[in-house]
C-alpha cells in the first residue's frame, strides 16, 4: 500500500496492517523532522509533490522489492503539508519470513524514494529562512 | 501552440507560479523546450540545468517528443524523505 497524506502518522495502525502471519520479521524505517543540524535549528518542513507520478513511482519501487526479495508485506507512508520536529515524515514497513530480507528490502526502497521520486521539502529554519532542498550532485 | 509546464519547489517560488505557460510548435523535443524556458525565464536560473522534465507522468528523455495535450512537468532535483 502506498500513500501520501496531510494527516499525522499513526504508526501503530500501519503496524497492525502490516505484520502477519507469515512473516517472522517486520522493519519499520520511520523519517521525522530532525530539530538540529550543527548549529542551525529548523522549526519545520514543508512538503509538496508531483502527486500522480509519485505514487506510481514508490508503488514500483514497491513492485521491483518484491521482485529482488522474498517479502511478505510492504507499506510506504509519504507526509506531505507542513511537519514540525519529531513528525514523522515518512515510513516504510517491510515484512518477510526472515530478518535479513524485511531489513534489505526496507533500506532499499527508502533509498530509491529519497533518490527518484518527486517529492520537495521546504525548510523553515529559527530566523523565518524558507529554503527548497534540491541537493545537487555536480 | 501554448504549452503549460507545471513546476515545484525552488523553481515555483522563482516565477512566483505552480504553473509556466510558453508558446511554441508542437511537437518539441524535451532538450529542446527545456532551451526554450532557459531563454524564457532566465529568473530559474541555474537550477533549470538539473531538472528533468516529465511527460504524462513519465520522465522524458532528451528525444521525447511533447505533443499537444500531455500533461508536461519540470522537476527539480528531489529530496524527499
Amino acid at each position: 500500500m502506498v500513500t501520501l497524506t496531510r494527516e499525522l502518522i499513526d504508526i501503530s495502525l500501519l503496524l497492525e496492517k502490516t505484520i502477519n502471519a507469515d512473516c517472522g520479521a517486520t522493519v519499520l524505517f520511520l523519517g521525522t523532522v530532525r530539530e538540529h543540524t550543527n548549529l542551525k535549528i529548523t522549526k519545520s518542513l514543508t512538503y509538496e509533490a508531483y502527486e500522480p507520478m509519485a505514487l506510481k513511482m514508490i508503488q514500483s519501487i514497491c513492485d521491483k522489492a518484491t521482485e529482488k526479495w522474498n517479502i511478505g508485506k510492504i507499506m510506504v507512508i509519504h507526509r506531505l503539508g507542513c511537519c514540525k520536529p519529531m513528525e514523522i515524515t515518512v515510513a516504510v514497513i517491510t515484512t518477510a519470513p526472515h530478518r535479513a530480507e524485511a531489513f534489505a528490502s526496507c533500506s532499499w526502497v527508502i533509498d530509491e524514494i529519497k533518490k527518484t521520486v518527486p517529492i520537495w521539502k521546504e525548510e523553515l529554519d529559527n530566523s523565518n529562512n524558507s529554503v527548497w532542498i534540491h541537493p545537487i550532485n555536480p | 501552440m501554448y504549452i503549460t509546464i507545471l513546476v515545484f519547489g525552488e523553481l515555483k517560488k522563482r516565477i512566483n507560479s505552480d504553473r509556466l505557460t510558453i508558446s511554441t510548435d508542437l511537437p518539441i523535443s524535451a532538450v529542446e523546450l527545456l532551451k526554450l524556458v532557459e531563454s524564457l525565464k532566465p529568473e530559474l536560473g541555474y537550477l533549470l540545468k538539473y531538472c528533468s522534465l516529465a511527460t504524462n507522468g513519465e520522465l522524458a528523455n532528451t528525444q521525447t517528443l511533447i505533443q499537444a495535450n500531455e500533461e508536461v512537468a519540470l522537476l527539480p532535483p528531489v529530496s524527499g524523505g
